[in-house]
């Protein structure tokens, strides 16, 4: 794997984001969500306490809605367009690629994400906050928002229908969030062993988005993260390569 | 081709089985691997629990009863559950062997479940789940000592090593402190008549929760107040209230701090919780009875004084209290009611730096007299813009919107509660006097301390009420007590540091109470007062005006005439008028009371909606209109070329 190939296709695909309006719409659209989100449903200026949970616990919910709708088009698109052939003619491996695409698409929602920075000063203006706490909840916001992309990522490599592609998307992540939800969990804990229940939540979004952003950073959510970004993103590549001989 | 299928599909069938072990193994196996991020270190043990965990010579075992598969339903309460395992690992760990830790999940009619039981943990019905949850701590150790946490709430997360630790603490052998309390106030609620074979005061009534917590930590023994020596052996002796302390016992107390005695006073201009018994004879007793205490030969001859007139208000750190109907049943800044926090606790000060908030009730402050040989340091002060009040006016007719109204706005801190420290003399030289009524010496009076004196002086009592720093909520039929300050962390820690110990001071109070908006609360301040200020100037017009159109109407009937002259009528008319529009005024002025808030949180709200989404809509279109731009010319350069 080379490191330089993977820089040249992450930063053609970053790049190829701006060159159409539709990067712009859905960073405004995130923002505007991401807002009204934050002071309209967890009410952060009536609560009065310097913190952003109002605005991180939205997240899983927004990124459910709104990832799906980056990562539909990263490789559908490019099988529908066929440009997928002119992909794979150029001098870098599956591998490279489907790395390459990811991370310009994760870029790109690192800086959607960083354009909520008003809210950090906000609260440093209004009070006093913990800013490790805020800082530990961008990181694991970043991640799971990363474990979204390398799931929409390799669903997107199956179809050439974008829509198709989405709803997948939309109802794998929901299963991935949900997972840590008592409701979910009951459903197996009435038949399923005790130690089965756990390995089910322990693969949860939520789980492990929560214990990172309260301002801890435990080894073990970062490798449950990177892990689930490289076996989607080995899925990913597989799906490519057989796809490709088809 | 087919074989290059079927060799993805077992790739990635075999990666998924490799996350999923991964996974699980790096769960199970990885603990503790972390960074804490956070402010206060709230998920690192602190000093405190190290040294008590290091200092450790029996062992003590700690059992977690936790019903796993219960709380599967709650996922709050199981997050929690894991957060406590993995604290009590670490524990276990910081302890060298000495802790040790036995998870166990009681089920239902198991002799786990006979024995949680029996060690008086809590089992809680959840809804839909046939078992109840269990999730509470046992510890023991070598000599019987049983310590419990009946439930561990996850509301409760703030002070959990707090909890923790001081379990431990009170399993361990660690020599107690003796602490003895004087007081006039009956702390330990009913007093047992020995002679008499009976309770003395109410029936029912109990010890103070202040109390309670600290035969927790320490070993308490009430002293008479009538005392006339104070024995030796205690490490600490606590004044709280000293009304009326003979002589005698003065004499000892100042023998007692002379000799090297630790000493911590409350005293209080007003005690609001020394509230004087009702004699229907004599409706004007409970007035005038006597609220304050002090100990003025004491402190005088150990160079500072508490002032008995005055009671310190303070706009700044006030605490929203509802009167009722007296202030129009809404919360109101209530001047005397203190949250002190950021500013007013000494932060480099040992028992203060660690606090956050510190809740006081009209409370008094302490002076340095002029040529004192000792040194008054201020642990925690009023803000720079306190006010003093006279005591009389809260005695007598409280007032709390009055207060506020008239409120000037002062320059200088108060010191309300202090530590002095220094070489002093005896306040009483010759002696106290016997029952004979004779002047008399101990036998090994002293003239001199024998070593710099060290006392912990705060100027109300009110604080160690329970009232002002603890809220218990009903939780399935058992008491779930939350601090609302750092009063009783500032208790233990004054004890604690007062006799060398550094004990649990760094664990205590390690998570704040809130984080709250400081802008909002000042802004909200600002308004109230430029409200509170025009309120009085716009009433005292509508009172002079409702006083003139009563007078007019007085010399009407006062003259007889029954019919008013025009002139009169017209300047009734106008009175009236005035009156209308100042109560107008004054309603437009209430109204506008959020005004400044409103506008802040409509600024708030747009900047952090609107302003980006803003901005990169417009970089959209100006990218937008560059790229056109640029491709119309590249064709005019291609039609050109071209022709």
């Amino acid at each position: 794997m080379n490191i330089r190939n993977i820089w040249f296709i992450m930063k053609r695909e970053f790049n190829g984001y701006f060159a159409t309006p539709v990067a712009y719409v859905f960073i405004i659209i995130f923002l505007l969500l991401a807002g009204f989100s934050t002071f309209y449903v967890g009410n952060l200026f009536e609560r009065g306490e310097a913190d952003l949970y109002p605005f991180f616990s939205m997240h899983p919910w927004l990124y459910i809605l709104l990832i799906p709708a980056i990562s539909m088009r990263l490789w559908a698109e490019e099988r529908k367009s066929g440009s997928i052939e002119l992909l794979m003619t150029l001098p870098v491996s599956v591998f490279e690629a489907v790395i390459g695409k990811f991370l310009a698409a994760w870029a790109f929602t690192g800086l959607a994400l960083l354009l909520n920075f008003p809210l950090w000063v906000t609260v440093n203006v209004l009070g006093n906050p913990d800013n490790g706490v805020i800082f530990t909840g961008f990181i694991g916001s970043l991640l799971m928002a990363g474990g979204f992309l390398a799931i929409g990522a390799s669903i997107s490599s199956i179809t050439k229908n974008q829509v198709i592609a989405f709803v997948i998307s939309l109802i794998v992540s929901l299963i991935f969030v949900l997972a840590g939800f008592g409701i979910v969990l009951d459903f197996f804990s009435s038949w399923a062993p005790q130690t089965l229940v756990n390995v089910i939540s322990s693969f949860s979004f939520l789980t492990h988005f929560d214990a990172i952003s309260k301002g801890v950073i435990d080894l073990r959510d970062i490798l449950y993260f990177v892990a689930l970004i490289a076996i989607w993103l080995f899925a990913n590549a597989l799906i490519i390569n057989v796809r490709k001989a088809d | 081709m087919m074989n290059k299928s079927v060799l993805s599909k077992t790739g990635l069938a075999l990666a998924v089985v490799l996350f999923v072990s991964f996974i699980i193994v790096v769960n199970e196996n990885l603990r503790s691997f972390r960074v804490d991020l956070t402010e206060d270190k709230l998920y690192t043990l602190s000093e405190g629990t190290q040294n008590i965990l290091s200092g450790l010579q029996e062992p003590i075992t700690l059992r977690l009863y936790y019903a796993e598969r219960v709380a599967q339903a709650l996922p709050a309460v199981k997050s929690y559950g894991q957060r406590v395992q993995e604290l009590l690992r670490e524990y276990q760990r910081a302890s060298g062997g000495m802790i040790r830790l036995k998870i166990i999940d009681p089920v239902p009619y198991s002799n786990d479940e006979h024995r949680a039981d029996q060690y008086g943990l809590q089992s809680i019905p959840i809804e839909g789940e046939e078992d109840p949850l269990y999730f509470g701590l046992a510890g023991t150790n070598l000599l019987n000592g049983l310590e419990i946490i009946r439930f561990f709430q996850p509301e409760k997360e703030d002070t959990l090593e707090y909890d923790l630790t001081r379990l431990i603490f009170q399993l361990s052998d660690v020599q107690r402190k003796n602490i003895g309390v004087l007081s006039s106030l009956s702390l330990d609620g009913e007093q047992y008549d020995p002679l008499k074979g009976e309770v003395i005061s109410d029936a029912g009534s109990k010890p103070w929760p202040v109390m309670d917590q600290l035969r927790m930590m320490f070993d308490v023994s009430m002293l008479p107040d009538d005392i006339r020596r104070i024995p030796t052996s205690l490490d600490v002796l606590m004044v709280i209230h000293p009304k009326s302390l003979t002589d005698s016992t003065l004499y000892a107390i100042d023998q007692y701090v002379l000799s090297g005695g630790k000493l911590i006073t409350f005293v209080d201009p007003f005690a609001e919780v020394d509230v004087p018994e009702k004699d229907p004879e004599n409706p004007m007793a409970a007035l005038t009875a006597q609220r304050g205490s002090n100990m003025p030969e004491l402190f005088n001859a150990w160079g500072f004084e508490r002032d008995g007139q005055f009671v310190v208000a303070d706009r700044k750190f006030a605490r929203k209290v509802d009167f009722g109907a007296r202030t129009g049943n809404e919360p109101i800044d209530y001047v005397l009611w203190l949250g002190l926090n950021d500013g007013s606790l000494n932060m480099s000060e040992k028992i203060t730096s660690r606090l956050k908030r510190i809740n006081v009730a009209t409370s008094g402050f302490f002076k340095q007299l002029d040529g004192a040989t000792t040194q008054m340091t201020p642990l925690v002060s009023s803000s720079d813009e306190a006010m003093l009040v006279d005591k009389r006016v809260v005695q007598f007719r409280n007032d709390p919107v009055g207060l506020l109204t008239r409120y000037e706005a002062g320059t200088k801190q108060y010191p309300l509660a202090v530590r002095v420290t220094g070489d002093v003399k005896t306040a009483f030289p010759d002696g106290a006097k016997n029952n004979m009524g004779d002047l008399q010496k101990m036998p090994d009076h002293l003239d001199m301390a024998n070593e710099p004196i060290d006392i912990i002086a705060v100027a109300d009592v009110d604080m160690i009420d329970d009232q002002f720093w603890v809220q218990v909520q009903d939780f399935y039929g058992q008491d779930l007590a939350f601090n609302t300050s750092n009063n009783l962390d500032f208790v233990y820690n004054a004890i604690e540091d007062l006799t060398g110990t550094d004990g649990l001071i760094s664990v205590r109070s390690r998570a704040g109470f809130s984080r709250p908006f400081i802008l909002v609360n000042e802004i909200e301040r600002e308004a109230e007062r430029r409200y509170r200020a025009t309120e009085r100037e716009l009433e005292q017009r509508l009172q002079d005006t409702e006083q003139k159109i009563a007078r007019m109407q007085v010399q009407r009937s006062g003259t007889g005439e029954q019919i008013l002259t025009a002139e009169q009528q017209k300047e009734i008319n106008e009175a009236r008028l005035l009156a209308e529009r100042t109560e107008a005024e004054l309603r437009t002025v209430k109204g506008n009371l959020r005004q400044d808030l409103d506008a802040l949180e409509a600024v708030v709200k747009f900047v952090n909606i609107g302003v980006v989404p803003i901005l990169v809509g417009i970089l959209a279109l100006i990218t937008g209109w560059l790229r056109l731009r640029k491709r119309t010319h590249g064709r005019f350069n291609v039609n050109k070329t071209g022709s």
